[in-house]
């Protein structure tokens, strides 16, 4: 069985779509603020190393979105230790900070596997994008408008006139009663 | 200390100077016109007549003595009843401000450019009065265009680097713009109003000078019991001359109206909508608005939000002021007379629904005169119609009419009698009230010899004046058939189809002219044809009418120009001191605009940036607020993606690549998608063309 993943491996890895593939893994990697291209060549390995060991799960159409993929994970993976935070917004946060150029020679690290220096950790996080600032809540009631209608005039007056029938009415019972 | 209380005989006697001298001099204005129908018996239709120009006159006669009243506060140089007089302006840091403020900007596809170098010079001019810190900025985005709505997040983005501003310019887009511009305020309120005592309100065009804006937070300081203080905005930056001549009416009559207006509403103001200052407290508490019964035009969201909230704050028993002496507050209005209906078509809608609000149950009047004067400033339109056909219908009965000269068996003829000399005076009078407010104002701006070099001198300020006066007249007729004809759409429930608003100067082509103007034109023709042919008399009297309905398509286009706005200025016409001596924040905006042009130039499609470059897409990844999809929705957007991806970003429409961008988790599965397409040759969608690429 193994032999077949074996056999399987190399034939995608020997394929031209596995060179363009790590080529454009290098290309991102760029994009993402690696300058040296040594590094580049060493993460996109990296990702393509990662990929090829279960690139029996793999189809040629997938390979180069795994890849991205991959390269993506790496980078979240090793930034969400430094943010102390798993979330795909503060990631997403953390990935602008970083290409904004918040930690110096962050791919040394990177490339080496290892986590941020605490202080490059905290101005990391200090440096993460606040769109909008801590909710400071307020209810605000919907109002009360009470339009005009003549219905309100209407009502009042036949209610007045009615109490004046009933009151007319109970003036001339009592003058009955009264001669 | 809170400055001592208006005395109520104050209220009283303004309001009773104003109110009588409009009643009496409509009510002498009706006498005059009675004495002239009634000469044979009054007809039904002069009954109709009489009525249409007694409110009418009503109307001009209101806007007169505001005016007329206004001249004097200004000749006197100040009104001891100002909100202005109880905190004097002050551009020293060392008042430090404890009351944190936010300063929030709604917008709705604008132009990302002008909002973000505008936001730039009022930050900066706020930062020279070395009052920053107390201020906050929120852009509060309802933008739909999936476009727009990246470019202002790169654009927000920026400006924080620019200017070491995070934390402290916010910028959040809404996932649905229920309620519009106040449900989008409303939103800001409730979710971040309670870290803010003050909020001031500006519109995507506005600009307020730093001290204007201190100044406004330190007046509410000193006045507790004041919800809101509206600072009237100057229109400003325009090129073309159609805006040139707006500004410089604006500028010169502007400052008596809301001085006059000042005058007799004091603590009763009204609020506009933007360039204020608003108490977050109180608007939370008494702005939660309802929706009104009934379906459009009069029910449903109230869309005039501004003059509602005012009324709704006043009835809670907060005060609410005008300005009017204030200064540094800015607007930039519509380039071109198409574009000024088009403003008017959307206001229109929001006004006659407060033909509801003016009964209300619990309003104070003088709100319920402002809700009546929003209604007649778009109603005044359908009834001048009215009143210029009736008009002619008259003159025509008339000019039929056989003089009786014998009556029973009298011997002696009785000579028609002439009422030529009342006819005249109603009309003279009518005449004075519309344009003596200019004169006023020319003889007010004259006397101060510092606004009379700003405005170009004496006698380019007066050429400018009587030129207004003679553009105004060809004007108003062709704004009353479009008001007349919005009015008339909103009550038959039709959309008159006006796409949205255009802010930068821009000209009015041909065939643009054409089809706004045509039917207007066809009009005017033909009521001049008839109206010479059946009652010559009245046609000549009509000229003035019909000369600017006929040459409507000319002069939208000749007024559009921005060449000859130019040319005007270069001679010294139209000129407003924020032309010859413009303010700070002026001068920053211009400089912003052209740093800003040519990033802009430089930049590309921001939708396309934000879905190839990962700083960019991660940028608008973050923003993004958390939401849950259903596995509906989720094949939905999958389908989407594989659209864009198979046959381009043109394919998709706005609401499409909207629903693509809203969802965080498809959004950066289509950023992969498209790394992982090496064979992708499609101009748009590869990512060769990326800045740096050399894969």
């Amino acid at each position: 069985m193994s032999k077949i993943f074996r056999l399987l491996e190399n034939t995608l890895e020997t394929t031209p779509l596995w060179q363009e593939t790590c080529q454009r893994v290098q290309w991102y990697w760029r994009m993402q603020g690696v300058r040296d291209e040594r590094q580049c060549v060493v993460l996109s390995d990296r990702v393509m190393d990662r990929l090829s060991r279960h690139s029996q799960l793999i189809t040629k159409q997938d390979l180069p979105y795994r890849a991205m993929e991959e390269a993506q994970r790496m980078l979240n993976d090793w930034l969400s230790l430094a943010l102390q935070d798993q979330h795909p917004a503060v990631l997403a946060a953390g990935r602008v900070a970083l290409l904004k150029g918040t930690v110096r020679n962050w791919p040394d690290r990177f490339v080496q596997e290892t986590p941020l220096a605490t202080a490059d950790a905290i101005a990391l996080r200090h440096a993460l994008i606040h769109a909008v600032p801590p909710d400071a809540t307020l209810p605000m009631p919907t109002q009360v408008i009470e339009l005009f209608s003549l219905q309100r005039p209407i009502v009042a007056l036949w209610r007045g006139l009615g109490r004046a029938v009933l009151a007319l009415r109970h003036w001339l019972r009592q003058s009955r009663v009264s001669s | 200390m809170t400055p001592r209380p208006i005395p109520m005989t104050s209220h009283v006697l303004r309001r009773m100077v104003f109110f009588s001298l409009t009643l009496i001099t409509t009510l002498i204005a009706m006498g005059l016109l009675i004495s002239v129908y009634q000469t044979d018996g009054i007809s039904p239709l002069e009954v109709v007549l009489l009525f249409l120009y007694v409110v009418l006159f009503l109307w001009i006669c209101a806007s007169f003595w505001t005016a007329f009243l206004g001249f004097f506060v200004c000749l006197r140089g100040r009104d001891r009843h100002a909100i202005t007089a109880t905190t004097p302006a002050t551009n020293s840091a060392a008042l430090v401000i404890e009351a944190r403020t936010a300063i929030v900007m709604p917008i709705y596809n604008e132009d990302p450019q002008r909002v973000f170098a505008g936001l730039k010079a009022i930050h900066q001019s706020l930062r020279e009065t070395g009052l920053a810190e107390s201020f906050d900025f929120f852009i509060l985005s309802d933008t739909r265009d999936p476009d727009l709505w990246v470019e202002e997040e790169l654009r927000w983005y920026r400006l924080c680097e620019e200017l070491n501003g995070q934390g402290r310019i916010f910028y959040r887009n809404r996932p649905q713009n229920t309620g519009r511009k106040s449900g989008n305020l409303a939103d800001f309120c409730t979710r971040w109003g309670g870290a803010y005592r003050y909020m001031i309100v500006l519109d995507a065009d506005s600009l307020m000078t730093g001290p204007a804006l201190v100044h406004m937070v330190r007046m509410m300081e000193r006045n507790p019991r004041v919800a809101l203080i509206q600072v009237p905005p100057v229109p400003v930056n325009r090129e073309s001359l159609f805006a040139r001549i707006l500004q410089f009416a604006s500028c010169v009559y502007g400052r008596i109206f809301t001085a006059g207006l000042n005058y007799w509403q004091l603590g009763e103001g009204n609020y506009w909508g933007h360039n204020a200052i608003i108490r977050v407290q109180a608007f939370t508490e008494c702005c939660g608005l309802p929706d009104l019964p009934g379906r459009e035009p009069f029910g449903g969201k109230i869309l005039s939000h501004d003059f509602v909230e005012s009324a709704l704050l006043r009835r809670a028993g907060w005060q609410i002021w005008l300005a009017y002496d204030m200064g540094g507050s800015f607007e930039e209005i519509p380039p071109t007379l198409i574009d000024y209906a088009k403003r008017d078509r959307r206001w229109c809608q929001g006004n006659l629904q407060h033909l509801r609000l003016i009964f209300a149950r619990g309003f104070h009047p003088i709100n319920r005169l402002h809700l009546l004067m929003g209604v007649m400033s778009y109603l005044a339109s359908p009834l001048w119609f009215l009143f210029l056909v009736l008009t002619g219908i008259e003159a025509f009965i008339q000019s039929r009419g056989e003089p009786i000269y014998f009556f029973g068996e009298s011997f002696a003829p009785v000579w028609p009698v002439s009422y030529t000399v009342e006819m005249t005076t109603v009309l003279i009078v009518t005449l004075t009230f519309l344009f003596l407010p200019k004169v006023l104002a020319l003889i007010l701006l004259l006397k101060d010899p510092v606004q009379r070099r700003l405005y170009g001198g004496r006698f380019r300020v007066a050429l400018g004046v009587l030129l207004e006066s003679l553009f105004s007249v060809l004007m108003a007729p062709v704004l009353m058939l479009f008001q007349a004809k919005f009015v008339m759409a909103i009550l038959l429930r039709r959309d008159v189809g006006w796409p949205a608003q255009q802010r930068g100067d821009r000209q009015t082509g041909f065939k643009e002219a054409l089809l706004a103007h045509a039917g207007q034109t066809l009009l005017g023709i033909a009521v001049g044809v008839v109206s010479y042919h059946f009652v010559p008399n009245f046609f000549w009297w009509f000229i003035p009418v019909l000369l600017g309905i006929v040459l409507a398509i000319p002069v939208s286009m000749f007024s559009s120009n921005v060449a000859l706005g130019q040319v005007t200025r270069r001679w010294g016409l139209f000129l407003t001191p924020q032309e010859t001596h413009p303010a700070r924040v002026l001068i920053l905006l211009r400089e912003y605009l052209d740093q800003s042009a040519a990033l802009a130039q430089s930049g590309g499609n921001p939708f396309l940036l934000t879905l190839k470059e990962p700083c960019a897409n991660a940028l608008h990844a973050a923003l993004l607020p958390n939401q849950g999809i259903d596995r509906r929705r989720r094949h939905h957007l999958e389908g989407l993606i594989y659209q864009l991806l198979d046959y381009g970003p043109d394919s998709v429409t706005a609401t499409e690549k909207r629903e693509l961008l809203a969802h965080r988790e498809t959004w950066l599965r289509l950023h992969l998608l498209l790394w992982a397409d090496l064979d992708n040759d499609h101009p748009d969608l590869s990512v060769d063309n990326l800045p740096g690429a050399a894969g």
